[in-house]
């Protein structure tokens, strides 16, 4: 299948400080490519160099045949991000949030309403639209932040630590939907610490710590990774007593 | 255009968002209407009641003011100070706001987002100083504009009709001039905002220019009133290549590498 993403020879340096070098690889539709690594490692500037954000001391990046950099300034929208942190503006609601980057798009509001309200509903955020995003839980608003990533149904999804501050249940939710958007044809890079849920989730795994030192494949049907004998009373606790949304 | 108007409503939304602040702003902007004309009021009251100026008069020749026509040089020097300060804290009050311009967006976390949209860099820049002039000059437009005209009604400013409406001078400034470095600080304020790494810097940065906004932006505008119109044009102008220039440079800084 034709790589939606291909690295070739991709470095960047830091000054005299090398981050990264080296890195060759394809990614194709569907498939959810972990990385893991120590902090340091060259995980998140990889994914800044896919973004776009950076540009390569070396080699070269390729959203769909045209350079990632270039993706980015087009604004074509190819690539959708998630970060640890949620990148939405506090003061305004998830609504406004999510109907200002449509915008930036060239969406109306109701585009992006049609677009994220079945995402939104599924992860039963109807009722937390309207408020200020800084009254919303963390885990609320990363998946309002899940939503803005994937409101431009983009080719690739970067995801840098996306369940980094999230409880379990929410950290679920997260992976639950990347991986259905996966097996919709979606092509997801996870850089991720949680090496359970790389395992389950991901067809691939590279081990990264300033070159790719290792790369295995899971084969077979990826999954949500398994939950511990604590993980149904967590649940069953935060449905009973959900987060104080101030 | 239409990105840009979409960061500057954004902008606004946000301003609105935070009463106080928009208290704050029109706190200073009410203060200096109010002392301005209570001063002015009290001359012309002063004026009126020829018992009332003679007593002025001798009081202020106890002090060792010996002035000649003591009620006009009050006024003479309220109406400069009114618009010297009315210039400068537009200026101030903007400078401030976009100080923060690029670091709120850091801040916030949503500095990636926007690079990987079709926003321009130039177009984020644009946007962030409307956003940041808009608040401010409502104000200034409302409270400023209200306390000239009523300034001007005044018998005892006439003298200085020049330093108020609807003296061309005075329009020009205060139409164009006073808006045009308002857009040239919050320029200058977002491109510092793009390099600032912590709030903190980003205040000294903003110190810097509120510091240069008084000293040039507001003797500029609110000073050489008196100069013939095409002064204070050329005073506009000179703002707008100001906020082209900030823009560019701010533009310049914003599309080099992004560190999250």
């Amino acid at each position: 299948m034709e790589a939606v993403l291909r690295c070739q020879n991709l470095g960047r340096r830091f000054g005299r400080h090398i981050v990264l070098q080296g890195v060759d690889l394809d990614l194709p539709p569907g498939e959810v490519l972990g990385l893991i690594g120590p902090n340091g490692g060259g995980k998140s500037t990889l994914l800044l160099l896919m973004a776009g954000l950076l540009e390569p001391s070396a080699g070269t990046v390729t959203v769909q045949g045209m350079p990632a950099r270039q993706v980015a300034r087009s604004g074509a929208a190819l690539v959708g991000l998630l970060t640890a942190e949620p990148g939405l503006y506090p003061l305004l609601s998830a609504r406004e949030n999510l109907h200002y980057f449509g915008a930036l798009h060239g969406l109306s509001p109701a585009d992006v309403d049609a677009r994220t309200g079945p995402l939104l509903a599924g992860l039963h955020l109807d009722q937390a639209l309207d408020r200020p995003v800084h009254t919303a839980s963390s885990g609320t608003r990363q998946k309002i932040s899940l939503a803005r990533s994937l409101l431009m149904q983009p080719r690739v999804l970067l995801l840098d630590e996306p369940t980094a501050n999230l409880d379990p249940v929410s950290a679920r939710t997260i992976w639950q939907v990347v991986r259905e958007r996966a097996d919709a044809g979606l092509a997801v890079v996870a850089c991720t610490h949680d090496l359970v849920a790389a395992e389950s989730l991901c067809e691939r795994v590279l081990l990264l710590a300033g070159r790719i030192l290792s790369e295995r494949r899971f084969p077979g049907p990826r999954n949500l990774p398994p939950v511990g004998a604590l993980f149904a009373p967590y649940q069953a606790a935060l449905q009973a007593h959900p987060p104080v949304e101030t | 255009m239409r990105r840009v108007l979409l960061v500057a409503r954004r902008e606004w939304l946000e301003h609105r968002r935070q009463p106080a602040m928009i208290a704050a702003m029109g706190a200073v902007l009410a203060v200096i209407a109010g002392l301005v004309l209570f001063v002015a009021l009290l001359m012309a009251l002063i004026e009126s009641q020829p018992a009332s100026r003679v007593l002025f008069e001798q009081n202020l020749a106890t002090t060792g003011m010996a002035i000649d026509d003591p009620i006009h040089t009050v006024i003479d020097g309220v109406l400069s100070s009114f618009n010297f300060l009315l210039f400068t804290q537009l200026l101030g009050m903007t400078a401030v706001l976009a100080g923060h311009a690029i670091l709120h967006e850091r801040q916030c976390g949503t500095l990636p987002f926007l690079m990987v949209s079709p926003l321009g860099r130039g177009e984020l820049l644009l946007g962030k100083v409307l956003g940041a002039v808009f608040t401010p000059w409502l104000l200034y437009l409302g409270l400023g504009g209200c306390t000239a005209a009523a300034l001007s009604a005044l018998d005892v400013c006439q003298p200085f009709a020049w330093r108020l409406p609807p003296s061309p001078g005075w329009l020009i400034a205060f139409g164009l001039g006073g808006p045009a470095w308002a857009m040239a600080l919050a320029a200058g304020g977002a491109a510092l905002s793009v390099r600032a790494a912590d709030v903190r810097t980003a205040q000294q940065g903003v110190w810097f220019l509120v510091f240069l906004a008084s000293i040039f932006g507001g003797w500029m505008l609110g000073g050489p009133l008196q100069e013939d119109a095409s002064f204070q044009a050329v005073v506009a102008l000179l703002g707008l290549l100001l906020t082209a220039a900030g823009i560019g440079v701010g533009t310049w800084l914003l599309r080099r590498d992004l560190h999250l």
